[in-house]
């Protein structure tokens, strides 16, 4: 049986937070 | 006033660009048989990712879990399977499937005995494997060859999966009689035991789905 394709829009959820994430921990560990 | 439609007329032709442009977008992803993943951890990624891995009882948990269960399971026959009569039949089949073990978590709440519900769920999620099995097997054939519309085991499948869908149907309606009715009464024990019996009939059925399609591959 033919299987249609599932793109994992959540990645771009995952990655767009840690980037956030990231961005605030520098910011709060005086790193940039 | 001018000013006032010199700003508005951008802001609303812009609003209505990008809303267009979104759909249009939508349309196209859907016209390529593509599926967007929005949550991995929501009931229709799980069921995708049971049914991709060959764990189609969990899949059927976790359609029935799943609000839009039906719909999303008919998309996927919709997509997998040519277009032949056996088709409808496989996806009535599994929605009735979907509804019935959506019925039992119901039923369950409801205050039917949890021996009762996890013995209907245990007996419709060994149905769907077979169910899949057939569709797995039916799809793969279709690729090869279309004539094989004609064989006439593909009848002999379609009586059976007609007489799965009445028996389903039928176990449907008994429990959401024994659910209305509450806990077992004296009357209701008949109920219960008319109920054990098509569970048996449908296990039976199962067993004949499968051991068809494993003469079929002999």
């Amino acid at each position: 049986m033919r299987r249609r394709h599932r793109i994992p829009v959540w990645y771009a959820w995952v990655a767009l937070s840690a980037l956030v994430l990231g961005w605030w921990l520098l910011g709060a560990l005086h790193l940039g | 006033m001018p000013l006032l439609f010199l700003l508005l007329f951008p802001f609303l032709f812009g609003l209505a660009f990008w809303l267009g442009l979104g759909l249009a977008g939508w349309w196209w992803v859907r016209r390529l048989g593509l599926e967007l993943e929005w949550n991995p951890l929501s009931a229709a990624s799980r069921a995708a990712r049971a049914e991709r891995g060959g764990r189609y009882g969990a899949a059927l948990r976790w359609y029935a879990r799943d609000g839009q269960g039906e719909r999303r399971l008919t998309a996927s026959f919709l997509y997998g399977l040519p277009d032949w009569p056996v088709r409808s039949l496989l996806i009535e089949v599994g929605c009735e499937l979907v509804r019935l073990e959506r019925g039992t978590l119901l039923a369950r709440s409801a205050g039917v005995p949890e021996a009762m519900t996890r013995a209907i769920a245990a007996e419709a999620e060994r149905t769907a494997e077979a169910l899949w099995r057939s569709a797995e097997r039916i799809g793969a054939a279709a690729q090869q060859l279309e004539v094989l519309r004609y064989h006439p085991r593909l009848r002999h499948e379609m009586q059976h999966l007609a007489e799965v869908r009445e028996t389903v149907r039928d176990l449907r309606g008994r429990l959401a009689a024994l659910t209305l009715t509450g806990t077992l009464g004296s009357d209701d024990h008949d109920e219960a035991r008319y109920l054990l019996l098509r569970l048996q009939a449908l296990a039976t059925l199962a067993r004949d789905l499968t051991e068809q399609g494993h003469a079929a591959a002999a």
